[in-house]
């Protein structure tokens, strides 16, 4: 079996008066995908701000590849190997399409301070890039704000990125948010490049239950701040209550 | 002769500062407006040292220390307050230092100031010391150029547009807009000290408010990386009320209207760049 990537145990989470994750804890895998789901206001984007560090948590702890992160601030998470996808996409819209490649590979790759004026430097920075936007099929937007792109190519462009970033375990906040179903494909095909290929553990929120139930080997349930159930896709889709929670008496 | 080199040391002196703003406001978004205690530390570090006897080189480092102190006193609050509430504390510490130097005679000369300060050997003539500006502002924008369009600004630009998402990607928004007040600070500084080695006399009335309006217009106008466009719209700026002399104006009234004038000019042109950059963003 392989080791735990992320580690969640009692979690607990306020927000003011209203407790919002109550008693959450699950292990990720090493290169598995993990789906989270459940009805909104249940938790999912708090669970993950709390493993990623914007959200304080109020009891429990996070462990990321056997370390203890608690104390770490939301960058230092950053650092240690949790790269990070939002549900409005975390593009930085202002910036050209390769720019936030650039940051991207400026990030894994450490680049000292001086490398636009190396050539040698230049020339990998090129050839990262090049690689990454041919991989989310954007290499005719290259030089094209990221703001112009459709909903589809920002997921795209922000994959590309968590790619090219260091991290082994993604989270990942409703992925096709926005994005024509002809997309959806692509958005899948590099999510399970990432965990087959790259060896990424990914852990997904999605509301698009058919979208999920293809790409995770897992799905943890959360309902009002609880975990409800936990198990392959399944067992979930089997579950009566979930079934009701989706789909309606 | 006297007069084209005078503006044109008022650009240089006006570029630094305004290299602070685009670092800080322009590019990161962080409402800095310290620059005049900056430019203060920076003069009256320099004049006082000077005066009191320190060679010209000490007196130079003495008003970038502070002005250095200055800029850490500014990223200690940065780090610990809103964008909005440091825009308030760096305005309170204009007044609050104007203030200071205006009571603190036996230091700042006060309200009178401080004359005769002397200038570099090799700047005694106005000649040399534009000569000299240049030798010090040249590479400043340089190393602007190199900050905005590596990853330090593109850090910033980030800063500016999404913290959480620049906090994602391992970057601290914190480091990165504490570096650049201190570099704001540091600029402003030494704008201050070139700025009074040429005036050759200090008091409160050399920068204030009316630098802080200059550096703030100018990074609002020059709000991509460019330098060069930064460089222009300094210049331009700068240059705007001397193509006011041209206008005849009654004498009674002419410094008010020309002041007036300059100011109905400047928000004109905030006015137009904000309402180009914002329109673009529309589409």
């Amino acid at each position: 079996m392989s080791k735990s990537v992320l580690s969640v145990e009692n979690l607990h989470v306020r927000i003011g008066q209203r407790m919002i994750l109550q008693d959450v804890s699950f292990d990720v895998r090493a290169g598995e995908v993990v789906g989270i789901i459940g009805p909104n206001g249940c938790g999912k984007t708090t669970l993950l701000n709390a493993i990623s560090g914007f959200l304080p948590i109020d009891a429990g702890t996070v462990s990321v590849n056997g370390r203890d992160i608690m104390n770490l601030p939301a960058h230092a998470r950053a650092e240690l190997g949790i790269a990070r996808g939002f549900q409005h996409v975390g593009v930085f819209r202002e910036m050209t399409v390769e720019e936030n490649l650039m940051m991207a590979v400026e990030r894994r790759e450490l680049y000292p301070w001086w490398w636009i004026l190396s050539r040698e430097w230049r020339e990998k920075m090129s050839v990262a890039i090049e690689a990454a936007l041919a991989e989310a099929s954007l290499s005719s937007h290259r030089k094209s704000l990221a703001g112009v792109l459709s909903g589809g190519e920002l997921r795209l462009l922000e994959l590309a990125r968590l790619k090219i970033l260091k991290g082994n375990l993604l989270l990942i906040d409703e992925p096709t948010a926005g994005v024509a179903p002809i997309l959806r494909d692509n958005l899948a095909r590099m999510i399970k490049k990432l965990s087959k290929d790259h060896g990424r553990t990914v852990v997904i929120i999605e509301h698009d239950l058919r979208f999920l139930f293809n790409l995770a080997e897992r799905i943890i349930v959360l309902v009002d701040g609880k975990k409800y159930l936990e198990g392959t896709p399944e067992t979930v889709r089997r579950d009566e209550r979930l079934q009701k929670i989706y789909f309606g008496e | 002769m006297g007069y084209l080199f005078t503006t044109i040391a008022r650009v240089w002196e006006t570029s630094l500062a305004a290299i602070g703003g685009h670092l800080t406001l322009s590019l990161g978004g962080i409402l800095f407006l310290g620059f005049p205690a900056a430019f203060w530390c920076g003069s009256y570090g320099y004049a006082v040292a000077a005066k009191a006897g320190a060679s010209l080189g000490v007196s130079f480092a003495v008003g970038i220390g502070l002005a250095a102190i200055a800029g850490g006193i500014f990223a200690f609050f940065y780090s610990r307050m809103s964008n909005d509430s440091f825009a308030v504390i760096t305005l309170a510490s204009f007044l609050a230092l104007e203030a200071l130097i205006r009571s603190w005679d036996s230091v700042t000369g006060g309200v009178l100031g401080i004359a005769g300060v002397p200038r570099f050997s090799f700047a005694q003539m106005l000649r040399g010391l534009v000569v000299f500006e240049a030798y010090v502002v040249l590479p400043a924008f340089i190393l602007e150029s190199f900050l905005a369009n590596g990853p330090f600004g593109r850090s910033l630009r980030a800063l500016k547009e999404n913290r959480i998402v620049l906090t994602a990607m391992g970057t601290s928004p914190n480091t990165i807009g504490k570096t650049a007040v201190v570099f704001a600070s540091l600029f402003a500084g030494v704008s201050g000290i070139l700025a009074v080695s040429r005036v050759q006399f200090l008091d409160p009335t050399l920068g204030g408010i009316f630098l802080l309006t200059q550096t703030l217009t100018i990074a609002i106008i020059a709000s991509t990386p460019k330098t060069l466009r930064l460089l222009g719209v300094t210049v331009t700026i700068v240059l705007l009320p001397e193509l006011l002399r041209f206008f005849s104006l009654p004498l009674s009234i002419l410094g008010h209207s020309r002041n007036a004038l300059y100011g109905f000019l400047l928000i004109v042109l905030i006015y137009y760049a904000t309402y180009n950059v914002s329109s673009k963003r529309h589409v």
